[in-house]
């Protein structure tokens, strides 16, 4: 990872945001 | 958005597809980098005195009351502004112009009409991520994600096959939601399953 995401805490955080950022970009095709 | 993206429209205008789409993907994930790095940049300062399993916690709760809006729980609605791409643009300028323009109001996620709270979580996610890198990463995604499913309609060049598209929006757009409220419901087990392990 790069620097600033070293803990493991911290990698699990951006692991869930990113899974979040996927969602919420492919679920917005649906905006009208 | 797809539908007005289409091989079929840009030989209409003159304008070459693959270069609008690519405009319009660019522009999407360079907001998308932006705002995560600056929501990462900006809450480093709030996100540095808290405990990552606390902003873990955080995250948590944030998708759980995001998901119950977003289902209508107790008459709650989900905050948007009612903005929209400005449709003039298309015939106003260039493809890949437009193509920028509309991908980096899209992807700033909520300058425009925002249908689910994950959009806003991403964004809380981000700010709580500690650091301008993790919030772009975030960002990216976000930006990338939200832009990438134009090219879906690469091979739309008649009208019948863009209303082929919008069939399947349609058909698809139940299961999108259901998919959503999953992922949310999965990323905040995995936040407080990470916040508990560590």
């Amino acid at each position: 990872m790069s620097p600033g995401m070293g803990s493991a805490t911290t990698q699990t955080l951006v692991v869930v945001a990113v899974a979040l950022a996927v969602a919420a970009g492919l679920r917005s095709t649906w905006s009208p | 958005m797809l539908g007005s993206i289409t091989p079929l429209g840009e030989r209409g205008r003159g304008s070459r597809w693959w270069v609008t789409v690519t405009a319009y993907v660019l522009g999407s994930t360079l907001a998308g980098v932006a705002v995560g790095s600056s929501l990462g940049f900006l809450g480093s300062s709030v996100a540095g005195r808290m405990p990552v399993t606390a902003r873990l916690v955080v995250i948590a709760l944030a998708v759980i009351a995001g998901l119950l809006v977003d289902v209508g729980s107790f008459g709650l609605r989900l905050p948007t502004v009612r903005r929209q791409v400005d449709e003039a643009w298309r015939a106003g300028y260039r493809g890949w112009v437009w193509g920028f323009g509309y991908g980096v109001q899209l992807g700033a996620g909520a300058v425009t009409v925002v249908t689910t709270s994950t959009i806003y979580v991403t964004w809380l996610a981000a700010s709580l991520s500690g650091s301008a890198v993790a919030g772009a990463l975030i960002g990216t995604t976000f930006g990338f994600a939200r832009a990438i499913p134009i090219l879906s309609v690469a091979s739309v060049r008649r009208p019948d096959q863009l209303l082929h598209v919008d069939a399947v929006l349609v058909r698809w757009a139940a299961p999108a939601r259901r998919a959503t409220y999953g992922v949310g419901a999965v990323a905040a087990c995995l936040a407080l399953l990470g916040a508990a392990r560590w």
